[in-house]
């Protein structure tokens, strides 16, 4: 019987690991193919209108049907990535997720001035770059700076359009939005400078 | 013999106990953090980058967009004010009003999230189009059929979730909540079959 019942507690501890286990693996199996499906191909640098639920079945899931929506793929392998977007809409707000649909950064219109958004995601390493090139005086900094821990990733911007005439206007704003590579260049790497000046 | 019984039944215990409750935790939604206000129930923190295992895997499992911190706050009701789940069939009388935020809407949703809409008309109503009363408050009638001052149309038949969002609020942003926020009573007036 007690050799019975050891077994049991050797069950009930497997059974934490098994909870465990299944608890931290699954958002690897998860359906985050909203994200996917609506984002296209990253370096377009334009952002993907997301048909409204009006008049597509398949939108975002939990999106907001007082929203116009606009999605896009990014990745800061190469470069910083710069959001510009004019929009005319009483609030709007912005969120960047990473590939398996964490928000990890949102804000909202209270950063921009009248209605004009410019932000700048990059990685840590390209903001010393950015910052080192603005120091001495070749690029002028631009809005805000936002440093990621990731590269790839989703930018979802949310505009507020009461009825289908605002979300019409909302949609030619939107479809002017860019989300591509950041002009300014960064600071030449600093390791193959030193490569390129030790073999001369 | 005896080594396999008790092999099976260890395993046993350890896959209906494992699973079962891994399954329960994601489910049900076993989260920290949530904000409860009387049937309105809110998770903020699914919107900030948190390292919850439990809040990743239930999201994983539903996919859904949320709202981030910087964003605003999402606040679902599928249950009146006395706990009786939301039913097409009858009139509802929300009273009161949201927690300060810059912009509010209210949406309607069947059980799977999914939201009702009708062409291009929005059943629904935000802080720019309503109706208030003298001190600021707002009354909205739920129901299947036309009621007079703010009436959300809900459909005959069926459950149906009523979905508040809150953008631009400090309620998601603080970790300690010293007040709890008000959010509207939801009250059930008559059913008709």
């Amino acid at each position: 019987m007690i050799r019975f019942l050891t077994w049991c507690i050797a069950g009930i501890l497997l059974a934490g690991i098994v909870h465990i286990v299944v608890i931290l693996s699954a958002p690897r199996y998860g359906t985050q193919d909203a994200l996917h499906r609506f984002a296209g191909t990253s370096g377009t640098g334009t952002f993907q209108l997301i048909p409204h639920a009006s008049v597509a079945d398949g939108t975002l899931p939990g999106a907001d049907v007082y929203f116009a929506h606009a999605l896009c793929r990014f990745s800061l392998e190469e470069n910083a990535v710069r959001i510009r977007a004019e929009l005319n809409a009483p609030f709007w707000s912005l969120a960047v997720f990473d590939l398996q649909g964490t928000n990890r950064y949102s804000v909202n219109d209270r950063v921009a001035e009248s209605g004009k958004l410019d932000i700048r995601l990059l990685t840590p390493l390209q903001r010393v770059q950015l910052r080192e090139n603005d120091e001495t005086g070749t690029d002028a900094a631009t809005g805000v700076d936002v440093p990621l821990t990731f590269t790839n990733g989703f930018i979802l911007i949310r505009v507020f359009a009461e009825d289908g005439y605002a979300r019409r206007k909302t949609l030619e704003d939107l479809q002017s939005a860019t989300c591509g590579r950041d002009e300014n260049r960064p600071a030449p790497d600093l390791l193959s400078q030193n490569i390129e000046s030790g073999g001369n | 013999m005896r080594l396999l019984v008790n092999l099976t039944v260890m395993m046993g215990i350890a896959l209906v106990l494992g699973l079962g409750s891994a399954w329960m935790a994601i489910d049900s939604g076993l989260r920290f953090g949530r904000i409860i206000v009387g049937p309105w129930i809110a998770s903020p923190d699914t919107g900030a980058a948190v390292n919850d295992p439990y809040l990743a895997a239930s999201h994983a499992r539903t996919g859904e967009i949320v709202l981030g911190l910087g964003e605003g706050v999402m606040f679902v009701a599928t249950t009146d004010s006395g706990g009786n789940e939301l039913d097409g069939d009858c009139t509802y009388l929300l009273s009161g009003d949201f927690p300060p935020a810059r912009l509010w809407t209210l949406t309607l949703s069947d059980t799977a999230q999914k939201p009702v809409i009708a062409d291009e008309f929005i059943p629904g109503f935000h802080n720019r189009g309503i109706l208030r009363k003298a001190d600021g408050s707002f009354e909205i009638s739920v129901a299947p059929s036309v009621q007079p001052g703010n009436w959300l149309p809900s459909e005959k038949g069926g459950r149906f979730q009523l979905v508040a969002r809150l953008y631009d609020t400090g309620l998601g942003a603080s970790g300690v909540r010293l007040v709890q926020p008000k959010m509207p009573a939801i009250e059930r007036l008559e059913c008709s079959a």
